[in-house]
This record gives structure tokens, C-alpha cells and sequence, in this order.
């Protein structure tokens, strides 16, 4: 496959590794790669692949045949889902971060032009890819019963641990939502996020179906931690209880220097690099999910400027005076 | 100096299983003079078992001789009478948390302490704690700077078989929403409590959801709360008591700062973690360090006691402990009405200076 990046996010890098490691599948070449936007500093594995720079990305559609979206969502939402809905309308192969777009119209549309042009999109998800979470995902849709609450925590350190770009707030955000959404299946009808921006978010929310989600992200680990970050998802269900802590497996070397983590080394990200060169199916591809988590991102985004909760449409939630308690939940 | 003579005015779970067994370690400190409940039978067991008078009325239980003090064990819808009627007494008070079940309850416990010039204390038992004790004297020495974030995520489990009179039954008061509002105030006050604690700030709002899991319940067994601070900071909790039959209860405690983190992670047997500037350390033997240990609240008894005797200010003041019924009434508020809630704060100072307890 002839491909095409744009961007300097966390995808190009890992694309970058395989080729130069041989393990691309057979046919894979790199013909461009286009700037984010003026004045980028080139990234050096785009000088170790010796690739001819574009200034206009969407120039680079025509000589390729899947292109690759490695664009943060914030500041560049509307590039990034531009590139996305003009490689679709063109029956290109996509592969981008999850989610889509930062509206859920939008998503629609990269959709339904990918529907009829036969474009075959993965979106990244890197932490609903990690072995432990597929596996206890999948043990909480088959084993738990009634979903009651969702706990999930994206815990990040302060400075950017290694030579790969770290991921903007508002991704890393986007990526704990993601198994969030795919487990639940169902939107959220209100929530409430408060937090100092950029660095942390607190959010609390209801599903349609009664389910309370709560959600912690934040950039707060210390680098003594030794981590390169943090994920959980706890949830509980009528049934039983799933605990999915993906990094608590690893090595640890505690001293009077700190503590060293040699996690266990999952690559999520060069899989779906792997999975999407060679065509074959995405294990956690679901776009469905990825249409609950650009609503939640939103309601996140609006609920911390309001300072109030928001239903689905961004507007604050009417209060409900002199409610009774909250109905029961049961079967 | 002689033992503090005390009633005990409650003879249900906490008591027995905390209050009781902290009185028996501490034989110089307290002497238990006589146990009221308005269950009959449950007082006279207990006064049975203890060897002192047993009576279903208030007013003989203060009343016996010798007793300077009263331990308020009772459901909160019930704290407001027994205080007022012990303070009238000039009898010194520890009472249970949550405070009170109202602002106006807790308020008028707070005047009457003032106006009969005794000690009102209200057993915030997590203070205590060895855990958390540790965890305080790091923020107060600055060890992770400036706090940000609090989280303590709680976990219990609902009983093998619902038994009538279990918590959270219909039939008991913690499952009955003439009595009680669930979780927020039955094991969150906790939390909300610690918050504060830990942030040292001004709570500004809370927003909760919450929901009844248990079949035929009533009350809410479940909330997720989130508490701003003037200051910016946040503490958060899910509260949950609705984990399955056998699991072990848990805690899981982070405390971010801007210089490092805090952690206690029960079910990781992470008991106490430290990462800061300078370094990580991890007390993985720590297990004394768990919840649910009589040292607990033999330090707040002790604590109580030396207050009343030594005039030390009292380490868990009622106006903090109002600010803890404060937010848990505002989280409840907002379950409700699926909005953020104002705290109300209590505009009165303390004549009660309140410190730090060492």
C-alpha cells in the first residue's frame, strides 16, 4: 500500500519503526508526508525515511492509497476531520485517532462516504487494545448482568516520558472514553465535569440506561512514579465486579533512586499500524462506540465551561426541584 | 486524673463494634456508667454485658451519677435530641458522625455546645486512622506541595442473603428513606469529610449521581460525588455498596499534588505510597495501616478525653464536622435535582478553636 501521513502526532512515528525495521507487510511505502500546519518542525523520522514533504496535505491524497491522520484533536479538529471525510469520499484507507470527529455529524458523514466508496477506516484506540482490557471488557458484557457503574481513571505523568509525541489532554481523555463507550453502548443523558484545563478532568454522568460513570484523567504523575501512565477501568454490574488495570503488570524496581517500571510491553498502537497496512480486521474497530465518546467529549468540553451539568446537546440540564430519591434500578 | 465517666446513649452496630471495644482498651481514660436505647432489649444486653445500669430513656441515662460525658451512637436522625438533652446537662459530647440530619439539627448541636460551654465532638473516625494520619502529616510538611485532587473510591459488598435488619433493607433505617438519604451520609460523609481534611480549602459545589441497586430498595446504596474547592481543587468518590456477595471491602486512596502523589490502594495491597521530588517509597507491610481497626477509635476516644481534661482544642471541631453534613447534604441535593449544588457554609465561628490532632 502507497501511504501518506499528515501530521506529527503518535501514529507516524510507530508507521515509521516498522518500515525502517522491516516488518511493514510487503508493498508498504511511504510517499509523503504533510505538515499539521505552517511552520512544523519536521519530524526525524521523516528525514530517516527520506520522504518528500508536501505543503498542502490534501495534495498528497492523489499518489496515495491510504492516508494517515496524525493530527492531535485539539487544535486540529477541523483538519484532521477535513483529511478524514476527503480520503473517504476518495475510497482511501484511513487510519487516525480515535474518535472521528469532534462532532457526531461530522462522524455521520466520514461514514457514510466511506460506505460508498468502500473506504476501509481503523481508528486508534490504545488503551481499549491492551490485551487485559479486550479480555475484561469482554467478561463484563458476557458475565456481569445489569452494568450498574463504570469507574475509569487515565492517570498520565507530568512530563512526556520518552522521544514519541504525548498525546494532547483532550485525546488521552478521548482515549479512556473509548472502552467506556464500547462497553456501555448507550449515551450518556447528563454529566458534569469540573477540573483545571488541560490537565485534569473530573467528570460524573449518567446513561440513558441508569448507569453512573464516573471518570478521572489527569497529568499529575510525579516523574518518580517511573510510569509512562495509568489506566483502570473498574465496573461494576449485578452480578459480579471486573477490575481492568492493563499497566499493573510489569516489573518494579523500587530504590533509593525511585521506582523504575518495566511494564509489560503491549504495543497497541504498532498492532493497529500492522492490522491496517495488511487490511486485516480490527479487533476493536467500532465506530458505534466512537459515536458515544464525540458526544461525551463534548458534554466534557461544554460541562467544564457552563460549570454545570449538559444533557447530550451541550445545554445545562434543567434542575429538577423538590425531586424525590432517585428511582430505583432493578430489573 | 480520674476516668472520664460516660453514658452511652446508642447500642447498635457502632457501638458494639467500635465504641464498646474502644471504651474496654481504655480502662484510665472512660468508665462506662450506664447504655440507653430505645430498643429495651438491645440496652439491657448491653448493660448486661458491661455491668452498669440499662435504661430505653434518655433522660435516666444522662442523669446517672457520676457521668460527665456522653457517646452518641445513635442513628443521626436522633443525634439532635440526645445532644441538645446531654449539653443541657452540661455533659461533654462525642457523637457519631454524620452530625446531624439537617444544617438546622447540626446548628442548633453546635449552639447548645456553646451556650452550656461543653465539648462537642463528632467521631470522624477516618481522622484517626493511622492511614490517613500519615497521609496528612506529608501534606502538612509540604511533602507533595501545593494538593490538588483527592480521590477515595469506596467498596463494599451487599450481603449473601438480604437478612431483614441488614443495612440497607427496607426494614432497618438505613433503608428507610423516612431516615435516611443512602450512602451519601451512611458511609460517604466519610469522604466528604476527608476532603476538606485534605484540601484545606472552601467547598463551593458538589454534583452526584446516585441510584438504588438493590431490588426492593429505597434508599440510594450507591453515589459518585464530585466536591469543588474555592481554590480549584476537587475531591471525588464513588461510594458503593453494591459489589457482590464475598468481596472484600476496599479502599482505594490518590492524592495528587503539585510536587507528587499520595496512594493507598487496598486492593493492589499498595497500603502506602509516596512519590515526590526526591523519590518514591512504597510501605508494602503497612497493613496496620488498614481501615476498620479499633486503634482508630481508641485514638478518638483518647483524643476526646484529652480535650475535656487538658482543654486541647478539639481535633475534629463540629463546625467541620458540619461542612462534612454540608456537602453531603449538597451532594444529595444534586442526585436529585441532576444538577450542581451550592455548599451551605455555617457563617458562625467555632468558641471551640479546633487544631490539628498529634
Amino acid at each position: 500500500m502507497k501511504v501518506a501521513i499528515v501530521g506529527s502526532g503518535r501514529i507516524g512515528p510507530r508507521l515509521a519503526c516498522l518500515v525502517t525495521a522491516g516488518e511493514a507487510p510487503a508493498g508498504t511505502e511511504v510517499v509523503g508526508w504533510a505538515p499539521s500546519g505552517a511552520a512544523q518542525t519536521v519530524p526525524a523520522w521523516v528525514g530517516t525515511l527520506a520522504l518528500p514533504i508536501a505543503n498542502d496535505p490534501f495534495a498528497l491524497l492523489a499518489g496515495a492509497d491510504g492516508i494517515v491522520v496524525d493530527l492531535a484533536a485539539d487544535p486540529h479538529w477541523h483538519q484532521r476531520e477535513g483529511l478524514s471525510e476527503a480520503a473517504c469520499e476518495g475510497g482511501k484507507a484511513l487510519l487516525v485517532d480515535a474518535p472521528l470527529a469532534d462532532f457526531a455529524q461530522v462522524h455521520d458523514r466520514i461514514r457514510v462516504a466511506a460506505s460508498r466508496s468502500g473506504s476501509r477506516i481503523l481508528s486508534v484506540r490504545p488503551i481499549r487494545q491492551r490485551l487485559a482490557m479486550r479480555t475484561g471488557l469482554g467478561i463484563a458484557l458476557s458475565d456481569l448482568g445489569e452494568v450498574l457503574a463504570v469507574y475509569g481513571s487515565l492517570h498520565l505523568p507530568v512530563r512526556d516520558p520518552g522521544p514519541d509525541p504525548a498525546p494532547s489532554f483532550e485525546q488521552s481523555l478521548a482515549d479512556l472514553l473509548d472502552p467506556v463507550a464500547a462497553l456501555l453502548r448507550s449515551p450518556l443523558v447528563r454529566l458534569y465535569a469540573a477540573g483545571q484545563a488541560g490537565v485534569a478532568v473530573h467528570a460524573v454522568g449518567r446513561t440513558e440506561g441508569g448507569v453512573v460513570v464516573t471518570l478521572d484523567v489527569n497529568r499529575f504523575l510525579p516523574p518518580s512514579c517511573g510510569s509512562d501512565g495509568e489506566a483502570l477501568l473498574e465496573i461494576t454490574g449485578q452480578d459480579g465486579f471486573v477490575r481492568i488495570a492493563p499497566d499493573a503488570a510489569d516489573v518494579t524496581v523500587a530504590g533509593p533512586a525511585g521506582v523504575r517500571r518495566i511494564p509489560w510491553r503491549e504495543d497497541p498502537l504498532g498492532d493497529a499500524v500492522r492490522a491496517w497496512l495488511s487490511g486485516a480486521a480490527d479487533p476493536v474497530s467500532d465506530l458505534d462506540a466512537d459515536r458515544h465518546a464525540i458526544t461525551a467529549l463534548r458534554m466534557v468540553k461544554r460541562s467544564r465551561a457552563l460549570g454545570k451539568a449538559v444533557g447530550p446537546d451541550g445545554n445545562p440540564v434543567a434542575s429538577v426541584a423538590g425531586a424525590g430519591s432517585p428511582s430505583p434500578a432493578g430489573p | 486524673m480520674k476516668p472520664l465517666g460516660v453514658a452511652l446513649i446508642g447500642c447498635g452496630g457502632i457501638a458494639k463494634s467500635a465504641h464498646l471495644p474502644a471504651l474496654a482498651q481504655l480502662p484510665d481514660e472512660l468508665r462506662l456508667l450506664s447504655v440507653m436505647d430505645v430498643n429495651r432489649a438491645a440496652a439491657e444486653s448491653t448493660g448486661q454485658a458491661f455491668g452498669v445500669p440499662a435504661t430505653a430513656r434518655l433522660e435516666e441515662a444522662l442523669d446517672t451519677p457520676g457521668v460527665e460525658a456522653a457517646i452518641v451512637t445513635s442513628p443521626e436522625f436522633w443525634h439532635r435530641e440526645a445532644v441538645l438533652a446531654a449539653a443541657d446537662r452540661g455533659l461533654h459530647i462525642l457523637c457519631e458522625k454524620p452530625m446531624a440530619s439537617s444544617l438546622e439539627d447540626a446548628d442548633a448541636m453546635i449552639a447548645a455546645a456553646r451556650e452550656h460551654s461543653v465539648y462537642l465532638m463528632i467521631g470522624h473516625s477516618r481522622r484517626f486512622t493511622g492511614r490517613y494520619r500519615v497521609l496528612r502529616e506529608a501534606v502538612l510538611r509540604g511533602d507533595i506541595g501545593e494538593v490538588r485532587t483527592v480521590r477515595e473510591n469506596e467498596r463494599r459488598s451487599r450481603p449473601a442473603a438480604p437478612a431483614t435488619g441488614s443495612y440497607w433493607s427496607p426494614t432497618h433505617w438505613t433503608g428507610d428513606p423516612a431516615h435516611s438519604v443512602g450512602a451519601i451520609l451512611t458511609n460517604g460523609i466519610h469522604e466528604a469529610d476527608l476532603f476538606t481534611w485534605f484540601l484545606r480549602d472552601v467547598p463551593v459545589s458538589v454534583y452526584a449521581e446516585s441510584r438504588v441497586t438493590r431490588a426492593g430498595g429505597r434508599v440510594p446504596d450507591f453515589i459518585s460525588f464530585t466536591v469543588t474547592y474555592r481554590n480549584g481543587g476537587i475531591g471525588s468518590s464513588e461510594v458503593n455498596n453494591a459489589l457482590p456477595p464475598g468481596y472484600p471491602g476496599f479502599h482505594a486512596f490518590e492524592l495528587f499534588g503539585t510536587d507528587g502523589m499520595l496512594s493507598a490502594r487496598d486492593s493492589e495491597m499498595r497500603m502506602l505510597e509516596f512519590f515526590g521530588a526526591d523519590g518514591a517509597m512504597r510501605d508494602p507491610a503497612a497493613y496496620h495501616h488498614l481501615l476498620h481497626v479499633e486503634e482508630a477509635y481508641v485514638e478518638e476516644h483518647r483524643a476526646f478525653v484529652r480535650s475535656v481534661r487538658e482543654g486541647v482544642p478539639l481535633p475534629v471541631p463540629p463546625e467541620e464536622a458540619r461542612l462534612a453534613l454540608a456537602i453531603g447534604l449538597a451532594a444529595d441535593a444534586s442526585a436529585r435535582s441532576g444538577q450542581a449544588e451550592p455548599v451551605s457554609l455555617a457563617p458562625a465561628k467555632s468558641v471551640h478553636e479546633g487544631g490539628d490532632h498529634r
